[in-house]
């Protein structure tokens, strides 16, 4: 704890009231989900990864490291877009291969986990609301 | 993240590097259950204590004691979830409860919970990691017993310590816990002075049970005398031997460890620091309670080193009664709520002194977590993790625990350790939960699969929007990705509830806000978060 309870009082203010400016931005974008997989050859990114720790992963560093690369071997397996209204609509790849097909299991887990985290967020906000 | 929040997160994070660590209770606990023999404790290494953990995960899978954990959350490195884990099967107040006991022969997590249970009872003077067999057995009915109940009932009761007693004193007659004890050290004079009041406890003893039966008569007459050379030291030395009575004592020993008020072996002599720890009992029940009990209420010394001990009184004057405490139900939300409270209400000098000497009890707390377990003696020098009964018991002196750590008081500071300890400790999982879920809301945290070339990967973004990344090949780690995305999500619910609980606090007290405000919303909406997930923390590394 601080030695000086006042330390950073400021700061703290603003920085608690930029948090909840976030959720309110957040919460625009909640009124419809996308769940996107794709797969491809990146194994070059994969070592990468592996040397730089798979912590710090981030799927945008990669994505960004193709566009400069020119690697555009990344084929979409499937694209989901579930409105708030509980419509569903969802794109998928034609010709699946059978491992494709594996993936298709994936994506639907990501739906479900999807569904899961945009209803805590709901649930954040409307606790937040509430007081 | 702006300046701003960065300040937020930076400042917590090196907040979390100066809270206790739990490293040393998971080596305590893994020794209390075996996994770690006694012997080796003051000289582990840390492949022994890497080994002890994944041997002690390794039956948590099998002994379906856990079922609310998943197989993904039983990482040997998570040293949190591990001492909750072992915090469970070693704990006293509510206990794991078994429907059936072991077969001879077998060993599993159960078989050593029950030899933890025995040797804390010193009950057990073989290696915990011992197979369930006749020995066990034979202690498990000794106990049964005295508590007049089966061995599976044993076996439950020392799981419930504060029900044990109880029923402990129903089945048995009072002259049962009026004991007789010589420490195996000699105690300095000036307490024996202190407790020499032979003539006011042989009063008191008459006034509480009168001549009702020949035991009573016996030790009016022929032990409470006032002439020391007339006693009957024959009688005091045959009751100092007496198994029901010393095993009476050993349960005063863990009582008082349990409350902490006790931090020696658990050993059953009862020498001067056991005998310190009572009358530290009664002057602080007397203190909290506005009483004015008396020492030879409960002891006196006898002659040629024989104490008396009234343990019917003071079991039941202290032990027993938690369940009728009003706030029993929360007790550590009341507390919580009433330091909050006196915060509020407090002069900028109190306030600071508060702050003040909170950080030195913090720090004395954190350097206490770094010190190893030691083993003395053959014995583990153990310290008592459990809460539950603690907070029941101190919830009485809930209004006074903020003017303690004004005042800085050393009488209360075995109190104010444990209290802030625990606090500490769930200050550093609500910080690592509210970060973990500040991440989420700013969309940096993914789960990542790696195997060789193959790689999956996963962002959920906090409006639900989820994008994965499948390298070729790499399907085969599906199963592997799924269980951690599921452990994910959870995890990501558990901190949105965190950081969402916290802003709801904060936010209304913004134009006031400080420091350890925010960290006490952090320990209170952990806490209340946490009860309602069935104690297990969700955190992501």
């Amino acid at each position: 704890m601080a030695e000086n309870i006042n330390e950073g009082k400021e700061k703290l203010k603003n920085g608690f009231q930029r948090f909840m400016a976030k959720i309110g931005d957040v919460i625009e974008d909640a009124a419809s989900l996308e769940v996107t997989t794709f797969t491809g050859d990146f194994t070059f990114k994969t070592r990468q990864i592996v040397r730089s720790g798979v912590d710090k992963f981030e799927i945008n560093n990669v994505l960004k490291g193709m566009a400069i690369e020119n690697q555009t071997n990344i084929k979409l397996i499937a694209y989901t877009i579930i409105n708030i209204d509980a419509d569903v609509s969802t794109i998928v790849k034609s010709d699946l291969s059978e491992s494709d097909t594996e993936l298709l299991k994936l994506h639907t887990e990501m739906m479900q986990s999807s569904r899961e985290a945009r209803k805590a967020t709901i649930n954040m906000v409307t606790n937040l609301i509430k007081g | 993240m702006t300046d701003d929040t960065g300040y937020i997160i930076e400042r917590l994070t090196r907040e979390l590097t100066t809270l206790p660590t739990q490293k040393n209770r998971c080596i305590q606990h893994l020794t209390e259950l075996g996994y770690i023999p006694v012997i080796r404790v003051n000289t582990l290494i840390p492949k022994e204590v890497a080994l002890a953990k994944a041997a002690f995960l390794k039956d948590v899978k099998r002994s379906g004691l856990y079922p609310e954990i998943t197989p993904g959350q039983l990482i040997p490195d998570d040293d949190d979830l591990l001492a909750d884990m072992l915090g469970q099967a070693v704990d006293i107040d509510e206990g794991f409860i078994f429907g059936r006991l072991p077969e001879k022969g077998e060993l599993n997590l159960i078989t050593r919970i029950i030899h933890y249970r025995l040797d804390l009872f010193g009950m057990w003077e073989f290696p915990v990691s011992n197979p369930f067999n006749a020995v066990t057995l034979a202690g498990l009915k000794e106990i049964a017993g005295y508590a007049d109940c089966s061995p599976l009932e044993a076996v439950n009761l020392m799981g419930d310590v504060e029900k044990f007693t109880q029923k402990l004193l129903k089945a048995n007659k009072e002259e049962k816990f009026i004991l007789t004890f010589k420490p195996a050290n000699t105690v300095d004079e000036p307490l024996i002075r202190k407790l020499d009041r032979r003539h006011k406890f042989k009063r008191q003893l008459i006034e509480d049970f009168g001549e009702r039966n020949d035991f009573f008569k016996y030790l009016n007459r022929e032990v409470l005398k006032n002439d020391p050379s007339k006693i009957d030291m024959v009688f005091l030395h045959k009751e100092a031997l007496n198994p029901f009575k010393r095993f009476i004592l050993r349960l005063i020993q863990i009582h008082q460890w349990q409350e902490g008020l006790y931090d020696g072996l658990l050993d059953s002599d009862i020498g001067e620091v056991t005998l310190s720890s009572i009358i530290n009992a009664v002057h602080l029940y007397n203190v909290t309670d506005r009483k004015n009990i008396q020492l030879y209420r409960v002891l006196t010394y006898v002659y040629d080193g024989y104490f008396l001990f009234n343990a019917l009184f003071f079991l039941q004057e202290y032990m027993t009664e938690d369940q009728q405490t009003e706030y029993a139900a929360d007790a550590e939300g009341k507390i919580l709520s009433d330091i909050t409270k006196a915060m509020k209400n407090a002069g900028p000098q109190s306030l600071n002194a508060f702050h003040l000497n909170l950080e030195i009890l913090k720090d004395e707390i954190t350097i206490a977590s770094t010190q190893k377990p030691e083993e003395k003696k053959g014995f583990l020098k153990r310290v008592y993790f459990g809460i539950k009964r603690f907070f029941r018991k101190v919830v009485r002196f809930s209004k006074k625990i903020f003017h303690w750590i004004v005042q800085l008081s050393r009488s209360f500071m075995g109190i104010l350790k444990k209290i802030f300890g625990h606090f500490f400790n769930n200050l550093a999982k609500g910080i690592k939960a509210f970060i973990d879920g500040i991440k989420f809301l700013f969309g940096k945290k993914s789960t990542v699969t790696v195997k060789e070339d193959k790689v999956i990967s996963s962002v959920i973004r906090i409006d639900g929007d989820s994008t994965s990344f499948v390298s070729q090949n790499a399907t085969e780690l599906m199963h592997e990705h799924l269980q951690k995305i599921r452990y994910h999500t959870t995890s990501m619910i558990f901190s949105l509830s965190i950081v969402g609980g916290v802003l709801n606090i904060v936010m209304k007290a913004i134009s006031v806000i400080s420091w350890p405000m925010i960290l006490f919303s952090i320990i209170r909406i952990y806490r209340n978060i946490s009860e309602s997930y069935k104690r297990i923390e969700f955190i992501t590394t």
